[in-house]
């Protein structure tokens, strides 16, 4: 059975083809069409997945929406009618994207792709987050836990997932929690509070909670009511998300905590109350997390726990819940917002249509992949002298050694990764010893606020050495899920990957999972006695993550990158005259996200 | 030689026109959308406060936030939007 799921209309359009129950195709539109969170329909990603399995739509059985449409209208309605009059202007903002486009999924899916509407299907959109963990886990039976800001009108949902009586697995989502009382919602209103992009700066606002103390903590608690069992009711006082299409929190907000900071103004690292801000609804954010997961545990009866959502890519709460959450094993969806609504669409539909075999989400390169030819002729058509190295031994010779003088690496490798973090297909690499190494990837490439570390990659051999990652079972470490604390003794040799609290957002590289990235890991260590690398998207600023050969070419032109490997062709330095770095106007980043609560 | 300014001007006419038409568009759009507010979502708000509705479950007292979820058969939900 052919299933293609699509997530699309609000943030991070995607498509994934899974066939007699296995994903063999998966990206986001915006690696393809270059637009940094596209939301659009996502016809690009779609057609590739098509054409990576040779079909075409009319082959598919099934196409699954990763939301129903209607009953998020009904939730916005309501929201309307109950915040009248103040919700004049939200209501025509939202009534107008819906009589636009909203409405007509159905039909616009059906013109996009040529399919018949008896084959397209709706999945409710917490139960496509449940699926994309559950099904892609290692579980028979687990609890289930989705969090995120809302989707038809369930902020967070508790389940189970387990073999079924008659065979095959079964899934169910048994209680909800409703707008607008809503986790991702309150760290969404903080990240705008904070200054920086909701939907996209909720990372920064985790990011600067170490540097602060959690001194507003009963004041965050007080906003939220809990009651003790992971639910909770929000004061609305508070916010402004529910009523006002531009603004997340309500004037209390300043009251309570003072100005809120400018997007885009200084440093807020240096700033000790915006820092104690994050610090403190960081902490009642990994509060709740755990709550509900205890919940969600207690009412399955399962030491296991699939986890999915936006707020799932919180790795400091994650780092909480594999400490103290007291579970034996916890799976979390890397694509764990939007995007991995369109997999878990397509998984939950073909459990439900068929019986297909269980599927195990081991690595995450579920995107495209380029050959060696191609790369060859964008590097000519780039004007840029590459070598073509003889087999992996080699390329990881030569790229180890690059890293060890220091050099900074563009490192593009097989398919593209799947869910918002680069894991060693389109990464960028950098030796992580020298604390300095953060402020030239900054200042070279990334261009990103200084207070953010960057992440450390280490193969499996030296990672407990390096971290204390305490969990028995590592899973959320592959996908770079969870932070760990970098161990007292390798403070020194990772100098530029520990934040300021000691922790690192690591990712445990397996010989079986990922052997060229492990292999090239290993050949550093060799090099240097540390078997780390540090690993950051590649990407500049403000852009998606690169997908093709043509990408990595330019923004290795565009960027102060030293060194890039396009496969096994390795253009060991910039070619003169082209060694300033170029900063590149980075526009799509700055459209503010639109419609993130309708 | 000549006629390039003047095709300059009807293009940046015709340009102007249809920014124009677009921003009326967006204007009407607005008037009646507001026009539905006031005409549509005001009396039912009226109407749900009468009937003592609490759609956002503001008001209600309740010993917690979880609400149970029934599930109709797996193949069956999956055919609807709403
Ligand atoms: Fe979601």
């Amino acid at each position: 059975m052919r299933i293609l799921g699509l997530s699309f209309d609000y943030h991070d359009a995607a498509a994934a083809l899974v066939v007699d129950g296995v994903p063999v195709a998966a990206a986001q539109e915006e690696r393809f069409t270059r637009v940094k969170h596209d939301r659009r329909l996502p016809e690009s990603a779609a057609r590739w997945c098509l054409a990576r399995a040779n079909l075409d739509a009319g082959d598919l059985d099934a196409i699954v929406f990763y939301e129903k449409p209607f009953r998020k209208l009904t939730r916005i309605l309501a929201g309307s009618i109950a915040t009248f009059p103040r919700s004049a202007a939200m209501f025509r903002r939202a009534a107008g994207a819906w009589l636009d486009e909203r409405l007509w999924v159905g039909p616009r899916i059906e013109r996009a792709l040529g399919v018949p509407p008896s084959k397209i299907l709706f999945c409710e959109h917490h139960l496509s987050h449940a699926a994309s963990a559950f099904f892609a886990s290692p579980f028979d039976e687990a609890a289930v836990l989705v969090v995120d800001g809302v989707g038809e009108w369930a902020t967070a949902s508790l389940g189970r997932g387990r073999r079924a009586e008659g065979g095959g697995w079964e899934l169910s989502l048994d209680a909800e929690q409703r707008y607008p009382h809503s986790l991702g919602l309150l760290y969404s209103a903080f990240t705008a509070y904070l200054g920086f992009e909701v939907n996209e700066g909720e990372y920064k606002v985790m990011g600067l909670a170490p540097y602060g103390r959690p001194r507003f903590a009963d004041r965050v608690r007080a906003m939220l009511a809990p009651f003790g069992d992971g639910s909770f009711r929000l004061d609305l006082d508070w916010f402004a998300f529910h009523r006002d299409p531009a603004r997340a929190f309500a004037a209390r907000f300043e009251r309570e905590f003072g100005p809120a900071r400018a997007p885009g103004a200084g440093d807020p690292a240096e700033d000790a109350r915006f820092c104690d801000v994050a610090a403190s609804v960081q902490l009642v954010c990994e509060e709740l997390v755990l709550a509900m997961a205890r919940q969600a545990a207690r009412r399955a009866g399962s030491k296991n726990l699939c986890l999915a959502g936006g707020v799932a890519l919180n790795a400091t709460a994650n780092a909480r819940l594999l400490r103290e959450g007291g579970f034996e094993r916890i799976w979390i969806q890397p694509a764990a917002g939007d995007a991995g609504g369109a997999l878990g669409a397509a998984l939950y539909a073909a459990h439900a249509l068929g019986r297909p075999p269980r599927w195990e989400m081991t690595r995450a390169d579920l995107g495209p992949e380029h050959s060696t030819a191609e790369a060859a002729d964008a590097l000519r058509r780039a004007g840029l002298a590459f070598e073509e190295m003889r087999g992996e031994d080699e390329l990881c010779s030569r790229a180890a050694g690059l890293l060890a003088e220091g050099k900074t690496l563009g490192w593009h490798q097989g398919r593209s990764e799947w869910g918002p973090r680069a894991l060693g297909q389109r990464s960028i690499l950098a030796d992580p010893r020298p604390a300095e190494m953060k402020r030239t990837l900054n200042e070279k490439i990334k261009f990103r606020e200084l207070f953010r570390p960057f992440a450390p990659s280490a193969v499996e051999e030296s990672f407990g050495e390096l971290f204390d990652a305490g969990s028995p079972v590592p899973d959320a470490y592959r996908f770079m899920l969870a932070v760990a604390p970098v161990r007292e003794a390798a403070r020194a040799r990772l100098g530029a990957a520990a934040h300021v609290d000691g922790s690192a957002r690591a990712q445990l590289v397996e010989r079986g999972r990922l052997p060229l990235y492990h292999r090239l890991i290993s050949r550093f260590g060799d090099l240097t006695g540390t078997a780390a690398v540090l690993n950051t998207s590649f990407n500049l600023k403000g852009e998606p993550i690169v997908e093709t050969p043509e990408d990595a070419i330019a923004t290795f032109a565009a960027s102060g990158l030293d060194a890039l490997a396009l496969g096994p062709l390795l253009v060991a330095r910039r070619p003169s005259g082209k060694t300033e770095a170029r900063r590149r106007p980075w526009a799509a980043s700055e459209t503010p996200s639109d419609g993130w609560a309708w | 030689m000549e006629s390039e300014p003047a095709a300059g001007f009807f293009v940046r006419a015709k340009e102007a026109l249809a920014r124009a038409g677009r921003a009326a568009a967006r204007a009407q759009a607005a008037a009646l959308l507001t026009l539905a507010y006031f005409l549509v979502i005001g009396p039912a708000a009226l109407l749900a406060r009468a009937l003592g509705a609490d759609p956002l479950s503001i008001r209600r007292a309740a010993r917690t936030g979880w609400i149970a979820r029934r599930a109709g058969p797996a193949r069956e939900t999956l055919t609807k939007a709403g």
